[in-house]
């Protein structure tokens, strides 16, 4: 029998550009901002800590400005770590940024959105919104 | 100990805070352009939010190099054969300025040498931007 995708296309680009916007594009989802004002505010966050406004450090510090709160994913040797799937089926509720491999991806009361489906993807750690 | 000599790399780095982040992008339009880091950056930034992508995408840089009068070079490849490295490129190349996409990054090419923080000379080369005077 067929699983339901728990995946939903989200693209808040205001030219609705398939691009290598994820970063902002789940920073939309998690907070409610519109892109431009998103993609604003991590520029000049990044600006002044002198690294792209993609780059880890860069949507670590904007998600902590905004109260989001960290939790890391520790795997005990031999066991995987969950996937962006198993994770919204175990979150049915809240919205989190979970971090996968150089992607962020936003969860939301169980169901993530993002323009491709990357269900099988690892998750290493999230941020929850308070 | 003698520490391994790079062939034309010279370590390079604009970053205000020093920082050996991933602003490869950045790094090379810097010494290609002679632009301070800051100024790179906002106008990256800038041109980004006009076309809605990241700064740092290869649309952006792609059009900035463009209004900067540099002309794009494609290295076609033949089947069963291999593309440049940089190191070659550097060799055929001793004078001019120029801009190497590799892959993930981009590097400045100046007068035979290349100006980043590591050593990219087997990196195979896509594609290049040259300065036109």
């Amino acid at each position: 029998m067929a699983v339901k995708s728990r995946n939903k296309y989200y693209n808040p680009n205001p030219l609705k550009k398939e691009t290598g916007d994820c970063v902002v594009r789940a920073i939309c989802k998690a907070t409610g901002k519109d892109w431009d004002t998103v993609y604003t505010e991590i520029g000049k966050l990044g600006f002044e800590m002198k690294e792209p406004p993609n780059y880890r450090n860069v949507w670590k510090k904007y998600l902590e400005n905004n109260n989001f709160i960290y939790h890391s994913i520790p795997v005990k040797k031999g066991s995987k770590r969950p996937t962006v799937a198993s994770f919204a089926e175990t979150h049915t509720k809240g919205t989190f940024v979970l971090r996968v491999a150089r992607h962020i991806v936003t969860c939301e009361d169980g169901y993530y959105y993002d323009l491709n489906d990357f269900a099988d993807s690892a998750v290493y750690s999230y941020y929850e919104k308070p | 100990m003698a520490l391994k000599t790079v062939y034309g790399l010279v370590k390079y780095n604009p970053n205000p805070k020093e920082k050996k982040t991933s602003d490869g992008v950045i790094r090379a339009l810097c010494r290609v352009t002679g632009e301070d880091w800051d100024s790179i950056y906002l106008n990256l930034l800038k041109l980004g939010f006009e076309l809605k992508v990241m700064p740092t995408d290869s649309v952006v840089w792609k059009k900035y190099l463009d209004g900067k009068g540099f002309v794009y070079h494609s290295i076609p490849v033949e089947k069963g054969v291999k593309r440049p490295k940089v190191e070659t490129f550097l060799r055929e190349h001793p004078t001019g300025t120029y801009i190497l996409r590799v892959a993930g990054t981009i590097l400045a090419c100046v007068n035979g040498h290349y100006y980043t923080m590591y050593d990219y000379n087997d990196s195979a080369i896509y594609g290049y931007y040259e300065k036109i005077y």
